[in-house]
């Protein structure tokens, strides 16, 4: 009778264990953001280009006389929503590539600069159209500096858009990136800049467990000299479609084609 | 005794910063441009040249136009920024002449942030626009710098509204000291400069008029400090006929 009455206890005790276990909480493995598939087709009506000037590397951009041919450039085609100089650098008191680009395309220039002492900048350089009533920045000194301008982007339903810039050059600005953009990218900001090819993987895997609903594409060449590479980081009504490489007389330029999703 | 300096090293460490800290000093100018600069037939060497001699680190302009048909269709503001090594921003106010017209700066050191605003209360004459740019100078100390142009209706309720949008947008969340520069169309003991004076420091105060350029009887251009915690460390207001009927304002402030 006693060996029945154990044998139901430990039964009992058994179930008990049981069920505490399988109560537990599930363990949730975080996977990270995926950003689903855009549709297969380019829907050419809502596409827009930006084009971006940049050697790709750590030197600065304009080294010779090749903005007569860039202002050449940007007054013979008018298709571009934004033209971004990476690394315009700019001597303090001197007068500014970017901005004689502006004053000769009659166009607004731009400066997102990424360093500053008494004598010298450096940064992108940034060329619209449209007189520009928010140019929306932050800078964190030695860390991160961020900006670019908001403007219609004239799709088949014009689109109010951020075109924003940045350069990265340590894994150390990501936090500070993910910070800056916070819901950003539910308001259509559109972040065209590079980073250095050694830390591109681990900025793409940073953001997919930091940032949500978005996505981002790399671009790189394999000409010898490049260190860095073009990322395009949009909302994920946007897509990246297409940079193709070009050159205006020696400098290397990357038309990038998006595309809103709606 | 080794206690007692340990103390003095503990306590140098938290002061020696406040020693260290360096005050944020700028040279700005305050620019009239007259109908877009037609004392001086649109002339941006004229305007050039006289900024030049000041070597400031900011420059406001109010009544500025951009490709209008009376300034000859020409961005007289990046045509300047050309000439001086300085970094432009445009604001445009209303729709003018073919092009536009507004406030605008010229900073000497890249801003990361800039924004207009643009305001017409019941009674105005016209769309007045506020325009400020955000800047990290060299010691990575940070400044806001707006500039307006106030509407010039006779009345002052007018202006009081427009300086009440004004604050809302720039003050608000903003940890920047900040300077507010222009044409307020109101002289010191206005309604709309009390009004001013709730937020705002004169930083100008008991110094001369501004207009007109060739008998200047009434002080109606200011710079405006917030915090009230600025220090003019000097104040010129400089008349030149053949560039604007205002006088310009040429400051030294400082700001801990």
């Amino acid at each position: 009778m006693k060996n029945i009455q154990f044998k139901y206890i430990a039964l009992l005790l058994v179930g008990i264990t049981c069920f505490t276990f399988s109560c537990k909480d599930p363990v949730v493995v975080d996977e990270g953001y995926e950003a689903p598939a855009p549709p297969s087709e380019i829907n050419n009506r809502n596409t827009f280009t930006v084009e971006f000037y940049s050697r790709l590397n750590e030197e600065t951009l304009f080294q010779d006389n090749e903005i007569d041919l860039v202002v050449n450039h940007i007054n013979n085609t008018t298709t571009s929503l934004a033209y971004l100089f990476d690394r315009s650098d700019a001597f303090i008191g001197q007068t500014s590539p970017v901005v004689e680009i502006g004053w000769r395309t009659r166009t607004k220039s731009f400066f997102v600069q990424n360093t500053l002492n008494e004598s010298f900048v450096q940064g992108t350089g940034m060329i619209v159209r449209p007189i520009i009533n928010v140019f929306e920045g932050a800078a964190i000194p030695d860390t991160l500096f961020v900006g670019g301008c908001t403007l219609m982007a004239p799709l088949g339903n014009p689109v109010v858009v951020a075109l924003i810039t940045c350069k990265l050059d340590d894994k150390m600005q990501f936090p500070a990136l993910v910070k800056i953009l916070g819901d950003g990218l539910k308001t259509n900001k559109i972040m065209i800049g590079t980073v250095k090819q050694n830390i591109s993987a681990e900025m793409k895997e940073y953001l997919k467990y930091h940032l949500k609903d978005f996505r981002l594409s790399f671009y790189a060449t394999n000409t010898a000299g490049k260190n860095r590479e073009i990322f395009i980081l949009t909302p994920v009504s946007f897509v990246a479609r297409e940079v193709v490489s070009n050159n205006i007389g020696n400098l290397p330029m990357y038309q990038c084609k998006i595309e809103y999703l709606n | 005794m080794i206690l007692n300096k340990n103390i003095l090293l503990i306590l140098w460490v938290i002061i020696s910063p406040a020693f260290m800290a360096q005050n944020l000093s700028l040279r700005v100018i305050s620019m009239n441009m007259k109908e877009g600069g037609k004392p001086a037939n649109f002339d941006a060497n004229a305007y050039s040249d006289f900024i030049r001699q000041y070597n400031p680190d900011v420059v406001v302009f109010q009544e500025m136009d951009n490709f209008t048909t009376r300034n000859g269709n020409k961005d007289l503001l990046t045509e300047m920024a050309v000439k001086l090594g300085m970094f432009p921003y445009y604001g445009k106010a209303f729709t003018y002449a073919s092009g536009d017209i507004g406030n605008a700066i010229l900073s000497k050191y890249p801003f990361y942030n800039a924004r207009t605003i643009a305001t017409k209360p019941t009674g105005a004459s016209e769309m007045r626009a506020c325009s400020w740019i955000d800047l990290m100078m060299p010691d990575k100390r940070k400044v806001r710098v707006a500039v307006t142009h106030l509407d010039v209706s006779s009345d002052e309720q007018v202006r009081v509204s427009m300086l009440a949008t004004i604050n809302t947008n720039i003050l608000t969340n903003n940890e920047l000291p900040t300077l507010l520069i222009g044409d307020f169309n109101a002289t010191p003991d206005s309604d709309t400069m009390n009004y001013a004076k709730f937020k705002w420091q004169d930083i100008g105060e008991g110094t001369g008029n501004t207009i007109s350029s060739t008998n200047p009887t009434k002080r109606i251009d200011y710079v405006m400090g917030y915090p009230k915690t600025w220090i003019r460390k000097s104040y010129e207001i400089v008349c030149n006929p053949g560039l604007s009927d205002h006088c310009f304002i040429v400051a030294d402030v400082e700001h801990l």
